[in-house]
């Protein structure tokens, strides 16, 4: 059983607006994987242009910088503990998207 | 403003690079002394550093701490008290002056923080032996110093790659703007790095991107790295579940156990107790919080090393044997903590530990591991914290000196202790400075920062990596072998000379594009592995943290030396040289191992 992993994706340098990807990330039962975990395997592993925040964190839940709409709602991806199965659906938090799932 | 080099121009006399508690201290300190400064902090300045990660403690000497008007400071750590400390615990490779200017002006330095923190509305409470607090509000300290300094810029999110030099002196920085992918050009009298240390294993318990950059810049730009081999580790660190790990959350529950005689059962995968292993004496030692870190590393290493570890290279801890009412007393000193900083019960930093309390009432068994968590070797700088590049400077986790080969004191108070003499250091330089040329170094590192981004094919950064990661763990970890090391370094070079020139990224949008910052941090990265491994091979000793299974004993006749690292005509070349004597005189002679070292110097 894998998870369905919605991302909306945007890239304005080739895009006028956005769309979204899915990809199927086996997350493991028991383990406790955040939605971090869950980018950072496709990163690794389907798709490095994905842009999320990344760069200079805590992993922790201490700088509340890498705050991500998960399945609607605002959620500090570091320690959110994403499910296992079903879909996942992330989106940017903020209006002024700089790239994917990366605003301010 | 812009041209076909760079996107964005800046100009400012210093340029203090890093987010941090060294940053901070550096930035308020160049901008009192007179200096135009702007900050470039890879992050955002007081949210990102290892400072946020810390329990925290920060400290200085109880006669400075009394004067400040705390009553019930502890006056018997005096300035010469923590000085011999430090050296001993450094296995005698501390530069004296560095320590001397640490116990100096730690008093002023500290006070300082603490007061911005508490302006910042933040907690600092002084023990009597220390201001107990947590990494977040010293970061909120950090930003509150800034703000309350005029003349200082802050430019977040900007990774700054490389230092330019004319003539050999300090003429600028290059870097890039992470959110837009600007190449951005910054011209300045005067560069201090404060940007923390580098952590090359895969399992960490700080920030995401602790890569060096710092190190390797200055390393780039003509200054000497020293020191490289001695990397602090940490036992007693989560391993799972994932969302723990990397977590400091089960030291911190020893240390508000330690109050009681009951401690944790570890065990190894055998099922035998850990502890029965080690010599009373120092498991004295290690529960007066002395060296706890070198001697749980060195007997919990030997495990792990020895086949005896849990699945994940941990070992594995078990509270079941404790008694209910000293368990609830525990969780009640502990809770009446947590509340001071982190508001729910059982939650840590940013972190829910409600699971792991229920393991421990159900007495089930949970992994601990190893993880390193700070570095005590950096760039080399002299007690001014001036590098050998005229105009360069740096301070606090970067720069090697103060702790050599084993840290014990506060690194919080170094990063203050530094930031400032740094800063002071920098607007003095200024000051005499004349105007430099600007010229094609910015071109030729203009390219080097755009390559993996141009290149057309190639290796995903990330895969270069988790192999640097996964070399370092094989060999340059908490026990260290001639093969092993050896094995290590053919690798890193293989890494160095196959794959980092091949890194390419897949986005060809320049915004926050992190398979590019990744592929920058990656070649800052193997710079300060190269150096380290190659140090710790020529090292045939064991000393502090430089554990090796060949070389067991500390040999004062033939190494109580430091190994410096520089580039001479585009490859790494080391030298030793002592450290820098004042006022303990260096010892001969040779050491059993690092845990009778550790024995003698408590008597």
């Amino acid at each position: 059983m894998a998870l369905k992993v919605k991302v909306k994706r945007y890239d304005p340098s080739v895009e006028s607006s956005a769309h979204f990807d899915e990809f199927e990330v086996p997350v493991p039962e028991g383990e406790k994987w955040t939605v971090m975990d869950v980018l950072d395997y496709v990163h690794e592993n389907i798709d490095s242009s994905l842009s999320y925040y990344r760069h200079s964190i805590c992993d922790r839940g201490i700088c509340a910088r890498c705050a991500t709409r998960v399945n609607g709602k605002p959620r500090l991806i570091c320690q959110y503990i994403s499910p296992t199965e079903g879909e996942l659906i992330l989106e940017p938090v903020k209006e002024n998207v700089v790239k994917d799932l990366v605003s301010r | 403003m812009g041209n076909e080099l760079y996107d964005r121009l800046i100009e400012t006399d210093v340029l203090v690079v890093g987010g941090a508690g060294a940053a901070a201290t550096a930035a308020v300190a160049a901008a009192r002394g007179g200096a135009k400064v702007t900050m470039a902090c890879k992050g955002e300045l007081g949210r990102s550093g290892n400072t946020i990660m810390a329990g925290a403690g920060i400290s200085m000497d109880g006669v400075s701490a009394k004067q400040y008007g705390e009553e019930n400071a502890d006056t018997s750590k005096t300035k010469d008290s923590m000085f011999e400390e430090i050296v001993k615990e450094s296995y005698y490779l501390s530069e004296q002056d560095m320590v001397q200017q640490y116990v100096d002006h730690c008093g002023r330095a500290v006070h300082e923080i603490v007061e911005w923190g508490r302006k910042a509305n933040q907690i600092f409470y002084y023990t009597g032996e220390e201001y107990v607090t947590s990494g977040k509000a010293l970061g909120m300290a950090c930003k509150q110093g800034v703000k309350e300094t005029p003349g200082i810029d802050v430019l977040n999110d900007v990774m700054i790659q490389d230092v330019l030099t004319v003539d050999g002196k300090v003429a600028g920085a290059m870097g890039i703007d992470v959110y837009t992918g600007e190449i951005i050009a910054i011209r300045c009298k005067a560069v201090i790095l404060s940007t923390g240390g580098y952590q090359p294993f895969s399992f960490k318990c700080t920030v995401s991107d602790m890569t060096g950059d710092g190190m390797a810049m200055a390393y780039r730009a003509g200054a000497e790295l020293a020191d490289m081999e001695f990397l602090l580790l940490a036992p007693g660190i989560l391993i799972s579940p994932r969302v723990h790990r990397g977590s400091i959350f089960a030291g911190f529950l020893f240390l508000v156990w330690s109050g009681d005689e009951v401690w944790p059962e570890v065990h190894n995968s055998k099922g035998e107790k850990v502890e029965a292993k080690i010599p009373d004496k120092l498991l004295k030692i290690a529960r007066a919080g002395e060296a706890v870190k070198l001697i749980y590393t060195y007997y919990w290493g030997r495990e792990i090393a020895g086949g005896k570890g849990s699945p994940d290279n941990g070992l594995f801890i078990n509270i079941s044997k404790m008694a209910r009412e000293d368990f609830d007393k525990g969780a009640a000193n502990f809770h009446l903590l947590m509340k001071t900083w982190y508001g729910k019960e059982w939650h840590y930093q940013g972190g829910d530990f409600t699971d792991l309390k229920a393991m421990m009432e159900q007495g089930r068994s949970w992994e601990l591991g190893i993880s390193n968590e700070y570095a005590m070797g950096g760039v080399v700088v002299d007690a001014e914290m001036r590098t050998k590049v005229p105009g360069l400077f740096a301070a606090g986790e970067v720069t090697s000196g103060v702790f050599g080969a084993n840290r014990v004191a506060d690194a919080t108070t170094e990063m203050v202790v530094q930031g400032f003499k740094a800063g002071e250091s920098a607007a003095d330089y200024v000051k005499g400075a004349g105007e430099q040329k600007w010229d094609d170094g910015v071109a030729a590192i203009g390219e080097r920062i755009l390559e993996s981004f141009n290149r057309n094919k190639g290796i995903a950064p990330i895969k270069v990596f988790r192999a640097i990661e996964k070399a370092a763990d094989k060999g340059f970890g908490f026990v260290r072998n001639e093969r092993g090391l050896a094995a290590t370094l053919r690798e890193i070079e293989r890494i160095r000379d196959e794959d980092v020139p091949r890194m390419k990224v897949s986005s060809r949008s320049r915004a926050y594009n992190y398979e590019w910052i990744e592929a920058l941090q990656v070649e800052n990265l193997i710079t300060c592995v190269e150096a380290g491994v190659r140090a710790a091979l020529m090292r045939k000793e064991s000393r502090g943290f430089h554990i090796r299974s060949d070389y067991p004993k500390v040999d004062h006749d033939n190494w109580l030396v430091k190994i410096v690292a520089s580039r001479k005509n585009g490859s790494m070349q080391l030298s030793t040289r002592k450290p820098r004597v004042t006022r303990m005189a260096l010892p001969a002679g040779t050491v059993e191992n690092i845990m009778q070292y550790i024995m003698d110097t408590e008597d």
